[in-house]
């Protein structure tokens, strides 16, 4: 039995970019696993070359494909209807289009097209296994028999990334520094809640004070102009420059100078299919302010801050938690028991293995 | 979960017993943190919020204060006063029923929570461009227009309103009152404000305009008169500086004659005796004596002497002070008039003279100036009046290249046809053209199809010429 993984990018730095490398060494082990993409960025996976072989993995009855399901792949779903392999979709959610829809007709199409083809692939390959990230992720896929689907967290590198070295110059300034520093890591993208943080921000400026600071790790698209001239409007109008820092894309060392050294993890989030950098903040003890939407709460687990969509409540939760040492204490522990009885590698791999020997019949 | 240090709990117990000397504090702190009480806290703490407003910073300044419900004290004890007052007066029936129940409704209506309250005296912090900025910013969440916020600064600049007034007025605009802006810890300023609006509160006001103005209206005044006595010194310098130079010139003319024109005295009279017999013929039976002859630039008075001796009365004017007193003293007898020319001729009286003579004169004046003196001579010419003008020729090449520079005063070196042309466009009938005083620099046999012929008959032809004009009756 061979297996090949596919998605139509394979990225080193992202969330299904490690779940696909992770899958891949666990696999690779026992079996001869292979990964296709039209964009293989990831360089730590072995690619299939040429179309012909693709054709010949997927044309084997007895080889698995797993697919990775995250947006819209016309030409995925073709080598799909010719495949006589088996199949697990690998279902890590698509944005709802109408988060793109005032700001760019493209996403806007490619999330409607990828959620129609979500409805279609679960018609036409009523045999294939479902793999979603989480439970929330498997609303989408209630058609699908219930011996068909299974959840289990992605995989991630967090354990190996985390043994990098800071980039000491952040650090020392973020722990040095007596104000709030607040982080949230995620593209800049509609449903990522950019514009709600900036109003709590403002809330919390105007009512308790300006010893705050708000750090936004994630890349700016061009194709959402508006969206992005839109937040440094609002940045702009509410005077908020001095407290509002856009980090862009950065490596491993600057990402986990921002974790060690930052006070807050704050996710206004209004879509997620699980959120990675959740679970990354658990791990490094960083208390959470969570927006309640989505898989959100269910990634955090219990005993952790998840508020509804008030700015005013956000701005306390972060006055609060700035003036008590024992809450902040209290939601690390708590997070950290979370991240180690659900989403350590071990118990994601054990939760893989267990959907493959159980679901599938595969023994891993 | 993680096990907590010992040492450091029972260091934070002595604390809190010596700190607080209650034993229940203790108790407290050791119960176990619930994600509910974090709840509890944030949710009561929400409550707590204000409705925020305005940017957070200004210009990089941190803005006025977060809560602007802050009331001043002075507001806190004037509540307090009413409040006493209001209790006293509701013992009266028709205070309790009448006007307590409409003052009420202007209390409601005045702290509803849906007013936007903005904190004025620390508005007043500001000035001038940030001041109406962070009005427009505060009241109006928008941007002041280019326009509005220029004529706001040259308000305030020039004292047609002050801030106080701008904020009043501004939040009782119409924007204002849609946006619901109410400004507190202004009341004193706004006492005075309303005040203002009352009739004696405008006359004040206009007073105070009258007089801003009165005194504008003083420094342009002496802006202006010392700006005339500039001018006043100025002209004096320019005064001043054109004597200096009249003063040279003048004394340049002194010894010109003798020491740089090559005919004696009696060679020029003698040049200029072709003008008596035309005189003769052309008057006639006229008593000589009683012709009003003028000679404009008389000069040495070489044709002033031949006239006179020829039985004919003359005046002189020439401006050259240095040669008018060197004649004066020379020929007593003479009547010589010290002035310019244009000067004299422009108020001589309209048909006084009956002959103007004007002697390598007018290459003395820009063509303009000479124009203006040709013309003013037809108008004091008598019909039947002469004109003769004498001039350098400029169609002999070393007349107009080098003679001519001889005199530094020399301005303008005339075409004879365009002289003739413009005495004609004054009215004049041109007599007769002559070509006077032939070069003969270097001396040619003129021969037909000789190509140098033409060239060296204009160094060697007429260096000047002359052209008679009458007055036509």
């Amino acid at each position: 039995m061979k297996i090949l993984i596919m998605h139509q990018t394979i990225a080193a730095h992202d969330a299904i970019g490690a779940d696909i490398e992770m899958m891949y060494h666990i696999l690779n082990e026992k079996f001869d696993c292979v990964c296709y993409a039209v964009n293989a960025f990831n360089k730590q996976v072995e690619y299939i070359d040429t179309e012909e072989e693709l054709v010949q993995y997927i044309n084997q009855p007895t080889n698995v494909i797993i697919y990775h399901h995250s947006v819209y792949w016309k030409e995925g779903e073709e080598y799909l209807k010719k495949a006589k392999a088996k199949i697990i979709f690998r279902y890590h959610n698509i944005t709802p289009p109408e988060f793109f829809q005032p700001y760019n007709e493209f996403h806007y199409m490619q999330c409607k097209l990828g959620r129609e083809q979500t409805l279609r692939l679960i018609k036409e390959f009523p045999q294939a296994f479902w793999l979603a990230d989480s439970v929330f992720n498997t609303l989408d896929l209630e058609s699908v028999n219930q011996e068909r689907k299974g959840v289990c967290p992605p995989f991630h590198k967090i354990e190996i990334w985390s043994e990098a070295t800071p980039k000491e110059e952040i650090l020392k300034q973020l722990l040095e520094s007596k104000q709030l520093n607040l982080l949230f890591v995620g593209r800049i993208a509609p449903n990522k809640g950019h514009l709600f943080l900036i109003e709590a921000l403002y809330w919390y400026c105007k009512n308790f004070d300006c010893d705050v600071k708000l750090h936004i790790i994630g890349k700016f698209d061009e194709g959402l102009s508006e969206y992005n001239d839109l937040i440094k409007g609002k940045i702009k109008q509410y005077g908020l420059s001095n407290n509002i820092e856009f980090i862009g894309e950065i490596d491993d060392s600057i990402l986990l100078s921002y974790y060690l050294g930052c006070d807050v993890f704050v996710c206004a989030s209004e879509h997620e299919g699980f959120c990675v950098p959740l679970i990354e903040s658990q791990f490094f003890e960083l208390p959470i302010i969570a927006l309640e939407s989505t898989a959100v709460g269910e990634t955090l687990g219990l005993e952790q801050i998840v508020l509804t969509k008030s700015e005013k409540e956000f701005a306390s939760a972060f006055k609060i938690l700035k003036d008590n040492l024992r809450y902040v204490r209290h939601l690390r522990e708590q997070g950290k028991k979370n991240y180690e009885d659900r989403f350590a590698y071990e118990k994601i791999e054990k939760c893989f293995l267990q959907f493959f020997n159980e679901k599938m019949g595969v023994r891993l | 979960m993680k096990t907590k240090n010992i040492d450091q709990m029972i260091n934070e117990m002595q604390c809190i017993v010596k700190k607080t000397g209650e034993i229940d504090s203790i108790v407290d702190n050791c119960d176990e943190i619930t994600v509910e009480q974090i709840y509890s806290e944030i949710e009561r703490l929400s409550k707590t919020l204000n409705r925020p407003s305005g940017p957070v910073r200004y210009f990089g300044k941190l803005s006025i204060p977060l809560n602007n419900n802050q009331e001043h004290g002075v507001m806190r004890s004037v509540k307090y006063e009413l409040r006493q007052l209001d209790k006293v007066c509701s013992k009266n029936s028709f205070y309790k029923n009448v006007i307590r129940v409409g003052l009420k409704k202007l209390y409601i209506h005045m702290s509803n929570k849906n007013h936007k309250i903005v904190n004025g005296r620390q508005l007043l912090q500001y000035d001038g461009a940030e001041f109406v900025q962070i009005l427009y910013l505060e009241f109006f969440t928008r941007e002041v227009d280019t326009e509005d916020l220029e004529n706001y600064i040259r308000g305030l600049e020039n004292g047609d309103f002050n801030k106080i007034d701008l904020i009043m007025n501004l939040a009782h605009s119409e924007e204002g009152r849609k946006k619901r802006v109410y400004v507190s810890s202004i009341f004193s300023y706004k006492i005075k404000w309303v005040l203002k609006k009352t009739f004696i509160g405008r006359m004040i006001q206009k007073c105070r305009r009258t007089h801003r103005e009165l005194e504008n209206l003083k420094r342009q005044i002496q802006i202006v008169n010392k700006r005339l006595e500039e001018i006043e010194e100025e002209k004096a310098n320019l005064v001043k500086q054109q004597e200096e130079d009249k003063e040279i010139y003048d004394l340049l003319y002194l010894h010109y004659n003798e020491k740089l024109l090559p005919d004696s005295r009696e060679k020029v009279k003698n040049k200029s005796k072709k003008y008596i017999q035309r005189l003769d013929n052309y008057f006639g039976t006229k008593e000589k004596a009683n012709l009003k002859i003028i000679d404009l630039g008389c000069g040495e008075c070489e044709w002033m002497e031949l006239l006179l001796e020829n039985g004919y009365d003359v005046i002189g004017v020439d401006s050259n002070h240095e040669v008018v007193c060197k004649m004066k003293q020379i020929y007593p007898q003479f009547s010589i008039i010290e002035n310019n020319a244009i000067a004299y001729v422009n108020q001589a009286p309209s048909g006084s003279a009956d002959v103007i003579t004007a002697f390598h004169m007018i290459e003395h004046m820009d063509a303009l100036t000479g124009m203006k003196l040709i013309k003013q001579c037809y108008r004091v010419l008598k019909p039947g009046g002469m004109l003769i003008l004498e001039t350098p020729n400029p169609a002999n090449i070393l007349t107009s290249t080098y003679y001519f520079h001889l005199d530094p005063t020399h301005v303008n070196i005339i075409p004879s046809e365009f002289l003739a042309f413009v005495i004609e466009e004054c009215g004049f009938k041109v007599v007769e053209k002559m070509l006077l005083d032939t070069l003969n620099y270097a001396p040619y046999e003129y021969k037909e199809n000789d190509a140098i012929s033409d060239i060296m008959f204009r160094f060697n032809m007429e260096q000047a010429y002359s052209i008679r004009a009458v007055k036509e009756k």
